[in-house]
């Protein structure tokens, strides 16, 4: 909402300059995002007369003139413009002189020549778009001297920026913002003239003209029409024109610019119709549903389910609240109106505006609420200014309906709930100043308490709480104390995932995993890719922000791409966010038929190390992840072991998941040549993901103690053929299960392919860690645990014993 | 017995240097095999006398690790790499190790809440999918009042959204706990606005709450000026303004002097010496009553601010898309 501070002035006193004014009005609430200076352009501009004009002794297109300002001792001024002579009237700006808000007019010398000055153009000063021809000559008739600002009118004034807030409906004008200044300034609102000179008013009551029918009092309570005729001028003046465009509004006509002067001064939105062309002269306001109505803007509408309209008889002329209709405009020959003033309830408004995608200036208010008690007053000073600028007559009276009368509130406020809330007392001296000059009216009071009946343009404040708000918006948040201790009473600290996630945070970057925040909106094809239980966006952004994630990977090989467009090529990083899917269970998910689940995944891709001169630079593989994987699953620490299930997938060409007593905790896998190629990725993509929650719902490993055996570990080697169909895993756990008390540790340290048949044969290398809590290992024992391991792998897997 | 140790030290001096890998493999098996000649010396000492074994043990590790060296710097030198370099020019560079960092956005909202911690606030969590009730109806957000504006909102269907705000956990909370309450809730957020350098379509909030019998603004200045101080300084000073929002009352902006130009005026705070970071205000009753908590008996505040936003002020990062592109190398100053 602009605010011009001239025109608030009109409404109620104050001496504070428009900076002061600005933060003030933001310390109650009416936050003041920007003051524009308006008015004059310049600064210290006065009429001169040239009196000579030579050609400049070193160029060509610049004069050196003598100019005379006022003062009997003309000045030298050098002046680069074409049109510049001898006895014309210019405007001059001095030194010293500011133009354009920051130029500064300084003594100058220009090619070596003095210049006191400067002749000015009209663009140079501001009031012309563009660049002039040349400098702006004046009439002779002005005498030298003259501030040109005060030869042009224009006078300073400022246009605060105000930026309302949804509750304060009251405050979009200026009556109502200078109800705020008031409080602050502890005076009271003047109501602006409201008579209208009785040579303006015809014979006849505007109820001879026309009969107003409200057919639903929910959303119109209140129908003021007011009947004017023999309307002439077509121009507004030019004060009312030069407010209408500070208030960025263009001026049109007197009667449409009268409507937007009086919105813009009072808050009450109006509407005038020609009045010849109306059909009948009986207005209805009620509902109609799926109608098209062409509104003044010329566009066709299609109105929605009950959408509240005015009516010439049968047809509709207006959308209630929100746009005339272009059938019954006011247009150049227009010379008799109907004028309208009415009160529409705000919902109804918003309902019918939100489904027309239209917002104006008028629907904007009626959704904030407006005054109930303020459309005749609105329609009077509407009549008055639209007699006496435009000139014709209006009705000495106008027709009232009031379909439905709104109650005035009382509210109780207690003394002691405002401490409560507050935490101090305000004194009742200022309670009272403070809601008089607001509005509120005392209708009782004791000790403890007083009743106030809340004014009816503030539809907002409807309870107790409301009131105490409205004292500490005026009487300032800087009397609330902070208090000298943070006192708290004991709670038990809530369960929350917070230390655990960041634990894992620190342990990716402590693996060298950076982390990154990927979008949760993604482009359907990427989510399609990983899923078909898809959580799309009815109203999305972009395409590309179409659905909501169900995986990390999609997001993560997303900014893979980014940076290997970048040049970087090496990529690690991880991301902890919630995930989505489309899913009739309901196990972590607080919204049934959504599965929200946080998942933590990480990324691999490029060379596992940097190039160093000590290191051989390695490419990364899937078991590097998997190594990784483990490590986490190490610090899950889980009761019961997880187990790796190798499966199919479409996204990933290597895929495996990672299971704990069947329940599906996280997967791992190198992603497909077509994910690969989907993305443009240059090189393999090695992902993984966890799903927090299910791990968060499995049972934890308790940790205890265990004595350490006194007697030192054995390490024995034992390599074996075996066909390439067998799983190593499957040979290691075979191993430990062999004697679980006395193998306390088994690692396969070396793989490869038998030379004579690398298609079927392979070699895998285990080294165990032996150790007896006992006693020291015999020989004998030892020979006795790798025969059994021996014969274990041979039973099993038809392993043979290298070099046996 | 030191006499056959002397033997196979010459006998080592006389096999190097080890020029190539299998002299290299020759050269462990003479000596370090197992039916090497050092071995068998080391099978030898169990006969030695007792109050020599001492002695000779010493000289044979010593014999053996000699062996072992001789082994190590041919293999070395064998691999191409030798170790001779890094054992005098001390100043290459190590291994490149590398951890990894948090995101930018992480690292402020992990400070905020250890602050928040520290002054007794537990961390709360709560769907980024939630229901119309819980986003907007428990928290005094009429139906088709202008309020809803405020916040463009992302539909799932017709009762589920996007959360436009932290604040719906506000209501789980107190749906699951009695007061007193005392819950920091950080999350993401999403808005359906444009995305340009100064918005993006989804960002992070913290928003903390406090519910307990006796609380009053008081209360609420106290906390907030605690938290600007562990923040932004000891010397941070907090300025609030009157505002709205639908399920606070009253309800104010919080400004902090600047902690670039300590109130003087930079660019930063465009010149005016305060930093606009916070929302705040006492829970309206109304919120209270839809979480069936007594508004006559308890009382409470709420604050909240947006991470991404702080996060570019303290950096000075002037295109939030910045934090969304994930570039290592942008990522990595952090």
């Amino acid at each position: 909402m602009k605010i011009i501070y001239s025109w608030l002035k009109e409404f109620v006193d104050f001496d504070w300059t428009a900076e002061e004014l600005a933060n003030k009005l933001t310390m109650t609430g009416l936050e003041v995002e920007g003051i524009e200076r308006t008015g004059a352009g310049f600064k210290g501009v006065v009429v001169g007369k040239v009196v000579s004009r030579e050609k400049h002794p070193n160029a060509d297109k610049l004069s050196v003139c003598m100019v005379d300002l006022g003062d009997g001792h003309p000045v030298q001024i050098v002046c680069g413009a074409p049109n510049v002579a001898a006895g014309q009237t210019v405007p001059v700006a001095t030194v010293g002189a500011v133009l354009g808000g920051d130029f500064v007019i300084k003594k100058a010398a220009i090619r070596g020549q003095e210049s006191n000055g400067m002749i000015c153009s009209k663009s140079e000063l501001g009031l012309e778009e563009g660049k002039s021809d040349g400098i702006w000559i004046l009439e002779d008739s002005l005498i030298a001297g003259l501030d040109f600002a005060t030869i042009l009118n224009l006078k300073e004034d400022y246009v605060l920026e105000v930026a309302i807030t949804a509750n304060r409906g009251d405050a979009l004008s200026h009556l109502g913002v200078a109800r705020d200044v008031a409080a602050l300034a502890g005076k009271m609102v003047r109501m602006p003239d409201l008579s209208i000179d009785p040579k303006y008013l015809s014979q006849s009551e505007s109820s001879e003209k026309i009969k107003i029918e409200i057919e639903s009092p929910e959303a119109c309570s209140t129908y003021v029409g007011w009947y004017i005729e023999g309307l002439e001028a077509r121009q507004s003046p030019e004060w009312m024109q030069t407010r209408l465009k500070q208030m960025a509004l263009r001026p049109r006509n007197v009667l449409v610019d009268v409507t937007n002067y009086v919105m813009m001064e009072l808050g009450q939105p109006l509407h005038a119709f020609d009045y010849d062309r109306l059909k009948t002269k009986t207005i209805k306001v009620k509902t109609f549903s799926g109608l098209s109505f062409t509104t003044l803007d010329s566009k066709s509408r299609q109105l929605p389910e009950n959408a509240l309209m005015i009516c010439d008889g049968e047809e509709p002329v207006a959308i209630a609240g929100i746009m005339g209709g272009e059938n019954s405009e006011v247009v150049d020959s227009t010379s008799k109106v109907l004028l309208e003033s009415a009160w529409f309830n705000p919902s109804s408004v918003r309902k019918t505006a939100k489904k027309l995608s239209l917002s104006t200036d008028s629907s904007y208010r009626f959704e904030r609420g407006i005054d109930h008690n303020l459309q005749t007053i609105a329609a009077r000073r509407a009549a008055k200014l639209i007699v006496e600028l435009g000139g014709g007559k209006a009705s000495f009276k106008p027709v009232e309906v009031v379909a439905k009368p709104t109650p005035v509130l009382e509210l109780t406020l207690r003394f002691a709930q405002v401490k409560r809330i507050l935490g101090i007392e305000i004194p009742k001296d200022s309670i009272h100043q403070i809601l008089d000059s607001l509005g509120f009216k005392m209708v009782g009071e004791n000790s403890t308490e007083m009743m106030v009946k809340v004014p009816s343009h503030r539809p907002d404040v409807t309870r107790e709480i409301d009131l105490i708000e409205e004292l500490i918006r005026i009487y300032g948040f800087h009397h609330v104390p902070e208090a000298e201790t943070v006192a708290v009473s004991y709670t038990p600290e809530q369960k929350s995932y917070y230390s655990e996630e960041n634990n894992l945070r620190h342990l990716m970057n402590g693996a060298g995993f950076q982390e990154i925040l990927c979008n949760s909106m993604i482009p359907k094809a990427d989510a399609e890719l990983v899923t078909s239980e898809i959580v799309p966006i009815l109203n999305p952004q972009s395409e590309d922000m179409g659905i909501m994630r169900p995986a990390l990977a999609p997001g993560m090989l997303a900014i893979a791409v980014k940076n290997q467009n970048h040049g970087l090529a090496d990529l690690k990083f991880f991301e902890l966010g919630h995930c989505f899917l489309k899913k009739p269970s309901k196990r972590y998910s607080k919204i049934s038929g959504y599965d929200e689940t946080i998942h933590l995944g990480f990324l691999l891709s490029g060379n596992f190390m940097p190039v160093s001169w000590n290191h051989e630079s390695k490419p990364v593989s899937l078991f590097d992840l998997k190594g990784y994987l483990n490590a986490v699953i190490g610090a899950f620490q889980f009761a019961d072991p997880v187990t790796l299930a190798v499966k199919e997938s479409s996204y990933y060409e290597d895929y495996l998941t990672l299971n704990v007593k069947n329940q599906e905790i996280g997967y791992l896998g190198k992603i497909s040549k077509t994910v690969q190629n989907f993305y443009g990725l240059k090189q393999p993509v090695y992902i993984a993901e966890f799903y927090l929650d299910e791990i968060r719902a499995l049972k934890p490993r308790v940790a205890r103690y265990q004595e350490l055996s006194k007697f030192l570990p054995v390490e024995k080697d034992m390599a074996f053929w075996v066909s390439k169909t067998v799983a190593a895993e499957d040979m290691l756990l075979s191993i430990q299960s062999v004697k679980p008390e006395l193998i306390r540790n088994v690692i396969i340290f070396d793989v490869f392919e038998a030379k004579q048949n690398p298609d079927q044969e392979k070699s895998v290398a285990f080294r165990m860690t032996l150790q007896n809590s006992e006693k020291t290992f015999t020989d004998e024992d030892i020979e006795g645990i790798m025969n059994e391991v021996n014969k274990t792998l041979e039973d099993k897997f038809k392993a043979r014993l290298r070099g046996a | 017995m030191e006499e056959q140790i002397k033997l196979v030290h010459e006998a080592i001096d006389a096999s190097l240097p080890l020029s190539s890998s299998d002299a290299i493999e020759a050269f462990r098996i003479r000596f370090l095999g197992r039916k090497g000649t050092v071995s068998a010396l080391f099978e030898q000492l169990g006969s030695v006398p007792k109050e020599q074994k001492g002695q000779v043990g010493k000289l044979l590790n010593e014999l053996k690790i000699k062996a072992q060296s001789a082994i190590d710097s041919a293999s070395a030198a064998e691999n191409g790499k030798s170790l001779v370099i890094p054992k005098t020019d001390l100043t290459l560079p190590g291994t490149p190790i590398q951890f990894g960092r948090l995101h930018p956005l992480t690292v402020v909202l992990n400070e905020m809440i250890e602050i928040f911690r520290f002054l007794g606030f537990s961390v709360a969590s709560g769907p980024e999918l939630e229901h119309d009730w819980y986003n907007f109806e428990a928290l005094n957000f009429e139906h088709d009042h202008p309020a809803r504006d405020m916040q463009d909102t992302y539909f799932i269907d017709k009762d589920l959204l996007l959360r436009t705000h932290t604040s719906p956990v506000q209501i789980r909370v107190m749906e699951n706990q009695k007061p007193p309450i005392r819950s920091i809730m950080p999350g993401r957020v999403y808005r359906n606005e444009a995305v340009s350098a100064r918005s993006y379509c989804l960002f992070h909030q913290l928003e903390g709450l406090l519910i307990d019998k006796n609380v009053s603004f008081v209360d609420l200045k106290t906390i907030l000026l605690a938290f600007a101080r562990e923040f932004f300084g000891p010397q941070t000073k907090i300025k609030l303004r009157p505002s709205y929002f639908p399920f606070t009352e009253p309800s104010a902006e919080v400004d902090v002097s600047c902690h670039l130009c300590h109130g003087k005026g930079c660019r930063v705070c465009k010149h005016s010496g305060w930093l606009e970071i916070l929302g705040c205000g006492m829970v309206d009753p109304n919120v209270l009553k839809a979480a069936k908590i007594d508004p006559e008996v308890y009382s409470g505040y709420a604050f909240g601010m947006g991470i991404d936003r702080i996060a570019m002020m303290r950096y000075g990062i002037d295109d939030i898309r910045l934090l969304w592109d994930n570039n290592l190398r942008f990522l990595q100053q952090f």
